[in-house]
Formats: C-alpha cells, sequence, structure tokens
C-alpha cells in the first residue's frame, strides 16, 4: 500500500511540474506513429478499421510498445531477434538462426510469458514455453508488446507483460517476394499473394529458410580455465530448415457479418550440436504444426460488436538422440501437442464506456511416445475456461480512462497412470482483478498507473514429468503475484522546423511473486519442482526519441533488479539467472535521401548472471548492427552487418553466438492488382 | 598458537579480502598461499547449486575448529566429483570430461586443467594417481581407460596411454570402467556394465573387476585354467566404490543393482581376497537394507554404507566388514535425508555429506552420534575427500 501511494505521488508531483511549464505555441497534441488514432468514443461504436478485440493504443493504460511489419519485413531472422532489437525486451539465446531462445520482459521469461497469435494463446500446457523461431516473419504485420498489466482481450495476466503477434490482414490485393541469402550458408524466400475470388478476398503466403549456422567461434574444448587448449572452429551439425504456408480467406456474410478462414503449417527440421562440437553429432529435432481456425465477425447492432472463434492447433515434435550425445541415456521420443477452443469476445460502445468480455474454453493434450518402446508415458489432459470482464471508461473529456478487469480461470488437469504415479485429476480455479488508469495531463502529458494481480497455473511437465531426470509434483499450487507499475509519457510535434517530434517516457514497476514453481535437484541430479521460492522484480525503464526531417534517434534503457527470495537456498537476494541488470537498445536512423537509408543498432547487456548464486557472470554484451536500405520504386535491397564488432559471447554455456554476419534481402512488391 | 574457531567463509577471486576478515576476529594458525585457512589434513568437497546451475568446491579443516571456505573457483559445470592423492586433489567436471588439478597448500589456485573426453562422450569418474607422473582416468560412457601424466603442464604431455576393456562390454557396446583402486602395483578396475537401452532405461549386466599390473599397464588373468585372460566377476550388478582394508586383505566393491523404476535387489557388498582373486557376497541387498551405494571403511569391524530407499530418502547402515552383519544407525539429522556420500578421516570419524541441507556432518563412530551440528557448505555437497598439506607446511 505504502509503494502505491508514494508512486501516486511521485505521479501527481511530477505531472504538475511538467504542466507548470510554458508551452512552445508550436506544441500539437501529441500522437505515436504506430498508433491508431485516438478513439472518438460515440455511441455508433468503433473504427471500422478496427476487428473486435484489437488493443485501442491510444487508451491502454499499460505501458506498450509496436513493432510494425516495415522494421523487419524480409528479414533473414526471428522474431525473438526483431523483440530484442526493437524494444527493452531482453533475450537468451542457444545460437544461430532457428535456435531455441527465451524472452524476458520485466523478469518475466519462458512460461510466464504468454505470447498470443492473434489473440489466441500459443504457450503449451506441457513446458510452457513458445518456439518464436518457427513464426514466419512473412506472415506477421505488427508485434504488440504489453509490459505490465496485460488487457483483458487476452485469457492469462503475467508478472511481466503479454507478447501478441498479430498476423497480416488483407487490406488490398497485393504480390510480394523476397529473397536473401547471408553468412553462414544461409538463405531466405518469402512471398505472398493476395486476390479476391468472387465474394472471398484471400491471402496465400509462404515461406522457406535454411542456414548451415557453422559460425566460427573460439572453443574452450572443455575446459573452463584452460585458456590454452582452446581453438578456432566452426560449430559443426547445427544447420535448420524451415518452411511456412499460410491461407487466409475473408468473407462478408451479410451486412455487418464477416468470416475469416485462416490454414497455416509449419516444418522444421533443427540439428542440435552438442557441447563438445562433435562433427559426428546426430541430434535432430522435427517439429511439424499444422493450425486452423474459423472466425465469425458480427456488428451485432450500432453498439455491439462481437467475435466468435474456433480452432484447432496440431504440433507434432520428434527428439532424436539415439546415440546418447546430449544426455547420459539414447531418446528417440515424439511430442504430439494439440489445441483446440473456441472464444468468444464481445464489445458494447455506450456513451463514456466500452464494456468487453472475453470468454474462452480449451482442450489441450500432450501425447508423449517413447520411439525406443521403452517406457510407456501417460498422456495428459487439460480443460480450461476462462471468462474476463472490462469496463473501460472516459472522463473528462477523455482525459481520464479508467479500466478495471476480472478474470476468472477454472482448469481441470488429467494424466493417465504412469510408472510413477497413480492416474491423477488436478483442479484449479482462481480469480484475478487488475485496474490501470491513465490521465491526459496536458496534450503533451500522459500518465499512468496499473495494478494487476496474477496466477500461473502449473504445466504438465512440472506435475507429470515421469522420465529420466525430472519427476513431477502434482501436489504443485499455481504461482501467484501482484504487479504494480507508474510512470509517463510525453511527446511533442514541431510542425515548422527540421525537428519533428521529441517524446519520453519513463516507468517504474515491482512485481511480488510467491509460490514460484523452481525445479531442485537431488545429489543424483534428479529435478523435482517445488513452489520453495518467491521473487521481487523492481526495474525503471526509460525511453527517449528524436525525428527530424532526415533522422530518427532512439533510445531505451532498463535497470531492472529481479531477486529470487529463498532462505533456505544460497540463491537468496540473488538476481534471476539469465536476466540483465541494465540492458540499452540505441537505435539511428538517417534518411540519407528518398532512396537511400541508413539504419545503426546498439544494444548492451550487463549484469547477467549464468546461475543462481551470482558466481558465474555472462560477459556484457555490446552489439551493433547496420542495415543500409535502397529503395526503388517498387524494389528494395537491404544490406545488412549484424554483430558489427563481432564479439563473442554465451548466453547459455557453451552454447556459442554467432559472431559478425553479413545478409543481403532483395524485396519486390508488385502494384495492387483486382 | 591459539585458534579462535571461525565463521564460515566464502573464497573470493581476490583474496587479499579475506585477510581484512581473518583479522577483524577470527585468527587461525594456517593460512595458504592463496588465503584459504588449511590444516595439515583437509577436506576438499564438491558442491552444486540447487537448481544445478553451477558448481564449486569447498574446504574444511580437519581440526577442533573445522573451518570452512566455501565457493571455491565456481564453475558452470553441475556434475562435479572429487579425487585426491597425496598432496593434491582433482576436481572432475563430468559435463564436459575435464580434471582440474589442485594442490592443497593452494587450494584455491588450479595448477591445471585438461580434457578427458577423446572424441568420445566419456563422463569421467574418478581419477587415481599411482605416482606424481602416472594417474588412471575412468570413464564411464567408454571401454577405455586412460593413463594420463598429472603433472603435464601442455596438453600434448596429458594422456601417455589408454587401456581397453571393449572385451567385457555389454549390450550398449560400452563396459564402462567407473572406478578403480591401487592395492600395491595392481589396479583393481571396476567395469559396470549398465546397459543403456534408451529413454533413461538402464539394465544391469554382469560386472567385472579387472586387475592390471601397473608395471606394463596389462591386464592379470586371474584363472589361469581358464582360456584367455579372465576378470573377477561379481555377484552384484551395478558396482561403482572399491576400497581396500589391508589389515584384512580384502576389497570391498558396492553395488546398488537397478533402481529404476523400483529397486531389484541385485546389488549388495562384495568382498575379493587380494591373495587369492576369490570372490562373495558379504551382504545380499534387501527391503531392509535398500539400495546400498557408497561405503566407507573405519575398521576390520566397523564400516558404513549408504542405503537408498527413494528419491531424496537415505539412511546410514552400520555393517562388519569381518561377517557382514549390519543395522540401521538411525538418527534425526541423517535419516531420510539426500545422503550424498560418506568419508572416514585421518582421525576415523565418519563425514557425511548431505546434499538438500547443504552441509556436512561429522559422526563419532565410537557412539554412533553426530559431533556438533551441520557444517554449512553454501551449495549442496556430493562428494568428499581427503589430502594432506606438504609435511613442510606447519
Amino acid at each position: 500500500m505504502r509503494v502505491r501511494f508514494i508512486v501516486l505521488f511521485l505521479n501527481i508531483y511530477s505531472a504538475a511540474l511538467l504542466a507548470s511549464n510554458p508551452k512552445s505555441d508550436d506544441a500539437t497534441p501529441f500522437v505515436f506513429e504506430m498508433e491508431y488514432d485516438a478513439i472518438v468514443v460515440e455511441e455508433t461504436g468503433p473504427p471500422a478499421n478496427r476487428q473486435v478485440g484489437d488493443i485501442y493504443l491510444e487508451s491502454e493504460t499499460g505501458f506498450h510498445s509496436i513493432i510494425s511489419s516495415e522494421q523487419f519485413e524480409g528479414k533473414i531472422t526471428d522474431v525473438a531477434q526483431i523483440v530484442a532489437e526493437h524494444s527493452s525486451v531482453q533475450i537468451r539465446e542457444t545460437g544461430g538462426l532457428g535456435g531455441f531462445s527465451t524472452l524476458s520482459l520485466r523478469g518475466s521469461s519462458g512460461a510466464r510469458l504468454p505470447i498470443y497469435l492473434d489473440g489466441l494463446l500459443l504457450n503449451d500446457s506441457t513446458f510452457g514455453g513458445v518456439d518464436l523461431s518457427g513464426l514466419s516473419l512473412g506472415q506477421i504485420e505488427q508485434i504488440e508488446i504489453y509490459r505490465g498489466i496485460v488487457p483483458m482481450v487476452f485469457s492469462q495476466a503475467s508478472i511481466g507483460g503479454a507478447i501478441n503477434i498479430r498476423t497480416r490482414r488483407m487490406n488490398k490485393p497485393l504480390t510480394k517476394i523476397s529473397y536473401g541469402l547471408g553468412s553462414f550458408a544461409t538463405q531466405k524466400l518469402e512471398g505472398s499473394y493476395s486476390s479476391t475470388l468472387s465474394n472471398w478476398d484471400y491471402m496465400i503466403s509462404g515461406s522457406y529458410q535454411q542456414s548451415q549456422n557453422n559460425y566460427p567461434y573460439l572453443f574452450n574444448n572443455g575446459t573452463q580455465f584452460n585458456a590454452a587448449d582452446d581453438y578456432r572452429t566452426e560449430r559443426k551439425h547445427n544447420a535448420f530448415a524451415q518452411s511456412n504456408i499460410k491461407l487466409v480467406s475473408r468473407s462478408k456474410l451479410s451486412d455487418g457479418n464477416r468470416s475469416l478462414i485462416s490454414l497455416s503449417l509449419m516444418d522444421k527440421r533443427k540439428e542440435l550440436p552438442t557441447w563438445n562440437n562433435s562433427p559426428t553429432a546426430s541430434v535432430t529435432l522435427s517439429s511439424y504444426k499444422f493450425e486452423g481456425s474459423y472466425k465469425w465477425l458480427s456488428a451485432i447492432n450500432d453498439t455491439t460488436h462481437a467475435s466468435l472463434t474456433t480452432g484447432f492447433r496440431y504440433h507434432d515434435e520428434t527428439y532424436d538422440d539415439k546415440n546418447a550425445e546430449l544426455g547420459f541415456s539414447t531418446r528417440y521420443i515424439e511430442y504430439i501437442t494439440q489445441r483446440r477452443y473456441v472464444n468468444f469476445i464481445v464489445e458494447n460502445y455506450w456513451k463514456n464506456y466500452i464494456f468487453s468480455v472475453n470468454s474462452e474454453i480449451a482442450n489441450d493434450t500432450f501425447s508423449p511416445t517413447d520411439l525406443l518402446q521403452k517406457n510407456k508415458y501417460a498422456d495428459s489432459y487439460r480443460w480450461s475456461g476462462n471468462l474476463g470482464a472490462q469496463m473501460q471508461s472516459f472522463y473528462f473529456k477523455d482525459k481520464v480512462v479508467v479500466t478495471p478487469a476480472v478474470r476468472f480461470y477454472k482448469d481441470i488437469s488429467r494424466h493417465a497412470e504412469n510408472i510413477l504415479y497413480d492416474a491423477q485429476s488436478i483442479g484449479n480455479q482462481h480469480a484475478s482483478a487488475q485496474i490501470g488508469l491513465q490521465w491526459k495531463v496536458s496534450p503533451t502529458v500522459k500518465l499512468k498507473n496499473n495494478y494487476a494481480r496474477y496466477y500461473r497455473v502449473p504445466t504438465f511437465y512440472e506435475l507429470f514429468a515421469d522420465r529420466g531426470v525430472s519427476r513431477g509434483n502434482p501436489d504443485l499450487v499455481p504461482e501467484r503475484g501482484i504487479n504494480i507499475d507508474a510512470g509517463f509519457e510525453w511527446g511533442q510535434n514541431y510542425n515548422k522546423s527540421n525537428i519533428k517530434k521529441i517524446y519520453f517516457s519513463s516507468s517504474v514497476y515491482q512485481s511480488n511473486i510467491k509460490d514460484v514453481i523452481t525445479w531442485i535437484y537431488n545429489s543424483q541430479g534428479v529435478g523435482f519442482p517445488n513452489n520453495v521460492s518467491e521473487s521481487k522484480i523492481r526495474g525503471l525503464e526509460l525511453d527517449v526519441g528524436l525525428e527530424t526531417d532526415s533522422f530518427v534517434l532512439d533510445t531505451t534503457v532498463n535497470i531492472e533488479n529481479a531477486l529470487i527470495i529463498n532462505k533456505a537456498s544460497s540463491a537468496n537476494r540473488k538476481q534471476l539467472p539469465g536476466h540483465a541488470f541494465l540492458s540499452t537498445r540505441h537505435s539511428f536512423n538517417y534518411n540519407i535521401n528518398p532512396q537511400f537509408q541508413y539504419k545503426l543498432i546498439f544494444t548492451t547487456s550487463i549484469g547477467k548472471f549464468y546461475d543462481s548464486a551470482n558466481v558465474l557472470p555472462v560477459n556484457d554484451q555490446y552489439r551493433a548492427g547496420t542495415t543500409i536500405t535502397w529503395q526503388h520504386k517498387r524494389w528494395r535491397t537491404d544490406f545488412e552487418i549484424r554483430n558489427l564488432f563481432d564479439q563473442e559471447s554465451e548466453d547459455y554455456y557453451l552454447n556459442p553466438l554467432p559472431g559478425r554476419a553479413l545478409f543481403f534481402t532483395l524485396h519486390y512488391q508488385g502494384s495492387p492488382h483486382k | 598458537m591459539f585458534s579462535f574457531r571461525c565463521k564460515v567463509l566464502s573464497f573470493k577471486k581476490y583474496s587479499i579480502f579475506v585477510i581484512p576478515f581473518l583479522a577483524t576476529g577470527c585468527i587461525h594458525d594456517n593460512i595458504s598461499d592463496d588465503g584459504v585457512v588449511v590444516s595439515d589434513n583437509v577436506a576438499v568437497i564438491t558442491t552444486i547449486q540447487a537448481d544445478r546451475s553451477g558448481g564449486a568446491h569447498a574446504l574444511i579443516t580437519v581440526d577442533e575448529e573445522r573451518t570452512v571456505t566455501t565457493e571455491i573457483l565456481p564453475t558452470n559445470g553441475s556434475d562435479l566429483a572429487m579425487s585426491a592423492s597425496g598432496n593434491s586433489f582433482f576436481r572432475i567436471d563430468r559435463t564436459t570430461a575435464s580434471i582440474q588439478k589442485f594442490n592443497a597448500d593452494r587450494p584455491g589456485t588450479l595448477v591445471s586443467e585438461f580434457s578427458v573426453a577423446g572424441n568420445e562422450e566419456a563422463n569421467p569418474q574418478d581419477i587415481l594417481l599411482l605416482n606424481e607422473s602416472k594417474a588412471y582416468v575412468f570413464r564411464r560412457e567408454s571401454n577405455l581407460v586412460w593413463i594420463v601424466n598429472p603433472s603435464a603442464t601442455v596438453e600434448e604431455d596429458y594422456k601417455i596411454g589408454e587401456i581397453d576393456f571393449s572385451a567385457y562390454a555389454d549390450p550398449d557396446g560400452n563396459s564402462e570402467p567407473v572406478s578403480g583402486l591401487l592395492v600395491g602395483d595392481k589396479l583393481y578396475v571396476v567395469l559396470q556394465n549398465m546397459e543403456d537401452q534408451g529413454s533413461f532405461v538402464f539394465v544391469p549386466h554382469i560386472a567385472y573387476v579387472a586387475v592390471i599390473d601397473t608395471t606394463t599397464d596389462q591386464q592379470i588373468d586371474i584363472d589361469t585354467l581358464t582360456d584367455g585372460i579372465q576378470a573377477i566377476t561379481l555377484p552384484i550388478k551395478n558396482p561403482y566404490y572399491i576400497v581396500y582394508q589391508e589389515s584384512l586383505g580384502k576389497i570391498f566393491v558396492q553395488a546398488g543393482g537397478d533402481t529404476w523404476p523400483a529397486l531389484d535387489y541385485t546389488g549388495g557388498i562384495a568382498v575379493i581376497d587380494v591373495n587369492d582373486y576369490s570372490v562373495d557376497t558379504l551382504i545380499d541387498d534387501n527391503e531392509t537394507t535398500n539400495s546400498i551405494s557408497n561405503i566407507a571403511i573405519i575398521s576390520d569391524t566397523q564400516a558404513y554404507f549408504i542405503s537408498y530407499k527413494n528419491y531424496q530418502d537415505n539412511y546410514l547402515f552400520e555393517f562388519n566388514p569381518s561377517n557382514g552383519d549390519y543395522f540401521a544407525v538411525s538418527l534425526p539429522e541423517l535419516d531420510g535425508k539426500d545422503l550424498a556420500d560418506i568419508e572416514v578421516d585421518i582421525d576415523g570419524k565418519l563425514w557425511i555429506a548431505s546434499f538438500v541441507e547443504k552441509g556436512i556432518y561429522i559422526l563419532d563412530p565410537a557412539e554412533n552420534e553426530i559431533e556438533g551440528s551441520l557444517i554449512p557448505t553454501v551449495f549442496g555437497p556430493t562428494d568428499i575427500e581427503f589430502v594432506e598439506l606438504p609435511q613442510t607446511q606447519e
């Protein structure tokens, strides 16, 4: 309570200080470039270019940022890299294109960071994480990052926020194609075609990318302290290939009613290198994903809009380590994860309120199969239901927005009998509330304050693991916590000078989490999860930018103190492993002339540790990347250098990251056609 | 000189900071050149963080003070073992198959580190010194025992030979030479033969102890009446620890049997007569002993083993090496805990590593009682060894 009072006081004080400064005659109300226009709440409902479930960013009380497709279109990279390069989100990678990586947002990562695709949760119930490298950038329109409070339209809250990946919507018939190649035998081909057929608008997109990922690095020969036997070599058995195809179709059913059908396929194969970089390594991870959904959008009346979505996701992964190269036993396992869901959202606009309800029922199944036929693994199932309600209220001519919301969650998880446990049935239910406040103190200043409760139910793996060195714990309870943040955004346009706009935002946040699920290992290396820890995360985010006629300069700074609280542990009051204390991002975009653009990005990651006791520091990372873009009519070429200073580093021990890399991409965008 | 009992010390990279700490109220006779409090004999212990995100080693003086220095030379490796011989000790990183050498008079300073992987997964388990220039490295995922020069200063001089036990391999192709023992000029090598059938299913096969002449590094035929070169066939499965009681002229081999998904009671303790290589079962494991892991011998009539019942559910048993009688040593500090290792110090006390509690208990065998309280090691202890300082250190 005391913290919230202090935060509120600081907000008021800061606002008063800023409001007391004389305004320039040229100052105009500030609008962030990437956001929607300010909504006009009328009884006639929302803007026509919006889908039910989209966030009204201008009135969103939480701190957020948007990365539009223009910033990554055609690039040879993946979603995780894009997010880390363009925001304060931290990344932890295993190395190379297509490799596993983890994003961390305000201290939450992995299973604790929900990632959505068009508003539908991607995190699976089995391990909780998301393989972002499996998404095709060509199918993405924008990436939305919500820090702290999670808008109610997303089914799960989180301590750190959420990421929503919005796929392309058909705006006009168009053809796009791009081809790129680069270091480490990397290639990418991507294209999309959209048109109209009778009453249907449709879009087909596809991509193929591959890389040998055979980047050079200094291998320590397994001797951490003896540099004399280190030698430079190429990363071996790290190749990757991935194909993505998507078909989206839209039709008008009647006045005010539309339907959307979406089908997508992903096929990926990744070689997994061993710690000793063996040239004869043979471990692979193959992944096949098939998804489909049907969405019905309806303007029920002038003030009420709804969407009903039903869909499925089928994901088949096969892990092949038949020579026991990445563990002490041979493994050849197939994991099939399926999700079926129905989601219903309704929004009602009435005078100064937008009332919305989001409900979802989902069924998740996890079916592992030991292809060596040595074990019979049991299947897991979960039925879950979410119900959320939000009332966004506007006061004082929309200067003040208050957004209270509540979520109700209930699930039941079942696990068939396995070698360790009898058949189990476990249920969870909880309600979590949140409230956000936004106050437009002046045309250039917004104050924001948010408070939210959070729950995370254990994954199937945490509950029911029954293989090798992992044993599940059916007695686990959900993690729970609260997060609070406060800050301000200031921005000013200058229409009569070379300077177009200046903006500055700052926020402080704190999250407290209890019953943190932590894997504890015995002396023989067998792990067992328990609700033993707490976490306290405090941080400061700063973002400052300057845009002129010829260049844009932006700097983001994030200082974060993410602590483990566990008096019985050597990690007590130590920083969460893999989380940087200080991370910064600086970007400089310069329009040399209407055809040439130069871009420089510089990121730092400082004060990170490999381990919980913080005795094993990760080398500070300083990375720069540059891109030169040439645009002529419908053609565009990008020449990019990544890791300009060729810094060698490891986010995970013995998983080196690539050094300097060069990429060249050629894009073509056709003229709109009928 | 008068000595105070000291608090637990955390070894820092810059050991000079330790000195002011000592000066503020903790005076000890012996401080190593790198700032670690030592005694004539010390316990060196590998320690692992609870979430397996890293490890280190700790040192405890074997004297009244029991001064502890922890977090010595932290490492990303989280599967560590310790071996000691003479005035040196070796920290074995099983994850990346490397062996790090330290000298007892500078226990925080690395002398050398070499890889013992070769072109295999290797998974080194132990190193046994014959002398300062010859040692044997035992490697689980292999048929080969490496012969190395522990005093080498460059990698090219480290490996000087190997002994091949592929003739004893189980169906997974490895004989798993996991440990060894020197008795005179003979090396006794435990060939574990736990077949990896995949998916963490390990099936125990007939296990052996091979006898090697250390002057030639050739196997000694223990049964000249049978064609071929024979090793000692063990009557127990999944062996690991091997210890020698000279006064009895007997070697004791511990075996855990199969423990997954349940205990199958094919293990126990076997005894080998070094005079004629005859072997017999001293203790056959059962529902009372559970799976037997780790053994430590106090005298001809008193020894101990750890009884593994289930995950983090272990117990301490005493047994008589002369006749195999055994009973549970029931103590609240030990019952149902994750007991990782037991070793005997030069004073005949039994040191017990309690992993989850992150510390060491010391048992007085005369009374079967714990002396004092848990000695904290900050990280979980997994492997205890004792090493002597060179005679010039006083």
